[in-house]
């Protein structure tokens, strides 16, 4: 008995040691951490998607960004949409293109050399487009004489244009390589909106659909190549 | 985290003040209909409600009648209100006073009253669509009104006159046309 006890306390004595050894090591050698900066280039899958499966609707958005400091990123979107609308009481196909530009700031603490973006930013969007009337439906009240059919018009309303403001939450996760995916949902708020006489921008590229007051929603899900230009290091302080 | 759920919080009170906007709201005024008004012929300056006042298009079946705003088949009111033909420039109604009456001596008389207009579609919004407006001189070739086919003649079986108060028919505010009887 009195053996046995003596060998476990030299065996842990020994244990005790390798590991003070093996902490002492594992703070010399904290590799430093790097940041990478560059320009993150791609397009907004969604759209890409609708343009296939809805044919009432084409659309293009290219997406960029580039790391300025530690947490904010300069980002910014292009696009170009042709959407019909099919509502209750009119039918009409917006025509534009548009542009947005802001940042992004991550509010997200990474580990090690992992790149994820969990991100509030602002944008401020403009927009050039036309709306065509295609047809409508008279509302009334008062169907004595029977209802009529839409009318057909064909009405083209062209040089509009709108601006907005947007915040925007959004993730972004490296996948493989330099390849992210991200998502980004989006609130915006019309600043000006020129309306054609005899009707009304009831959507607008970029924007989405308007609703009574300025408000409006918008989202993407993009893919994206990061192209790296510099990193830096920054070294972690020793513990211990 | 913290920062992102104040985000999303921040964002949706930037909706919470948003409204449904596609349905039509009744109140809106949508396409309006001519408002007749009734006065005595006798004392211009007064209404005169009429007397089992029967209003059917001129084309229509006899039974297929306008109904007054409570669902009867005969005005008796100091106004009237009357749909116009959003396909057509003209619309011509058959107006027949004392219609149900059974009094001897009150035998029902029919007026034919054309209105003749231009049409104009407007945009309402989203949810309402368009509304048609109407103009009474639109057509300078045509008089707003003609009773009983007869131009320039105002004086009818039961109408003693007629006048033009409003030629824009754009909502049912006040009356755009008075008939004296």
């Amino acid at each position: 008995m009195k053996h046995i006890s003596e060998y476990t306390f030299s065996f842990l004595l020994i244990l005790c040691t390798f590991s003070t050894v093996a902490q002492e090591k594992d703070t010399v050698i904290v590799p430093p951490k790097i940041e990478r900066y560059g320009i993150r280039v791609g397009a907004d899958l969604s759209k890409l998607a609708r343009t296939v499966y809805d044919s009432d609707y084409q659309g293009l958005e290219l997406v960029a960004d580039y790391r300025l400091t530690k947490k904010y990123f300069l980002a910014g979107e292009l696009g170009t949409e042709n959407k019909t609308t099919d509502d209750d009481q009119v039918n009409f196909t917006t025509k534009g293109t548009y542009f947005k530009v802001g940042f992004d700031y991550n509010t997200h603490q990474n580990w090690l050399d992992l790149e994820n973006i969990i991100s509030i930013g602002l944008r401020y969007g403009v927009s050039t487009f036309s709306q065509e009337l295609n047809s409508y439906e008279i509302y009334n009240t008062n169907p004595y004489f029977g209802e009529i059919p839409d009318t057909e018009e064909g009405q083209k309303y062209g040089g509009l244009s709108a601006q907005w403001v947007e915040v925007v939450v959004g993730v972004k996760t490296r996948v493989f390589d330099n390849f992210f995916v991200g998502f980004s949902l989006r609130a915006n708020k019309l600043m000006s909106n020129q309306k054609p006489s005899g009707f009304d921008n009831l959507y607008i590229p970029g924007f989405n659909r308007t609703y009574d007051g300025d408000f409006g929603v918008g989202f993407n899900y993009t893919v994206s190549y990061f192209i790296p230009i510099y990193k830096t290091k920054i070294e972690m302080k020793e513990k211990l | 985290m913290k920062r992102i759920i104040a985000a999303l919080l921040l964002v949706s009170f930037f909706f919470a003040g948003c409204e449904k906007d596609d349905i039509c709201d009744p109140s809106t005024q949508t396409t309006p209909r001519l408002v007749l008004e009734f006065y005595d012929k006798n004392n211009v300056s007064k209404t005169r409600a009429t007397t089992f006042l029967r209003i059917v298009a001129d084309e229509f079946d006899e039974e297929q009648v306008l109904l007054n705003p409570n669902g009867g088949t005969t005005w008796n009111d100091d106004v009237a209100y009357l749909p116009l033909r959003l396909n057509q420039d003209a619309t011509k109604y058959k107006l027949t006073l004392n219609f149900e009456d059974n009094d001897e001596n009150t035998d029902p008389k029919t007026d034919i009253l054309e209105i003749n207009y231009t049409r104009n579609n407007v945009y309402i919004s989203r949810a309402c669509g368009f509304k048609t407006e109407f103009d009474l001189f639109g057509n300078p070739l045509k008089d707003p009104f003609i009773l009983n086919d007869t131009p320039d003649v105002t004086l009818g079986n039961w109408i003693d006159s007629i006048q033009v108060l409003q030629s824009q028919i754009n909502d049912e505010n006040e009356a755009h046309i008075r008939i004296y009887f």
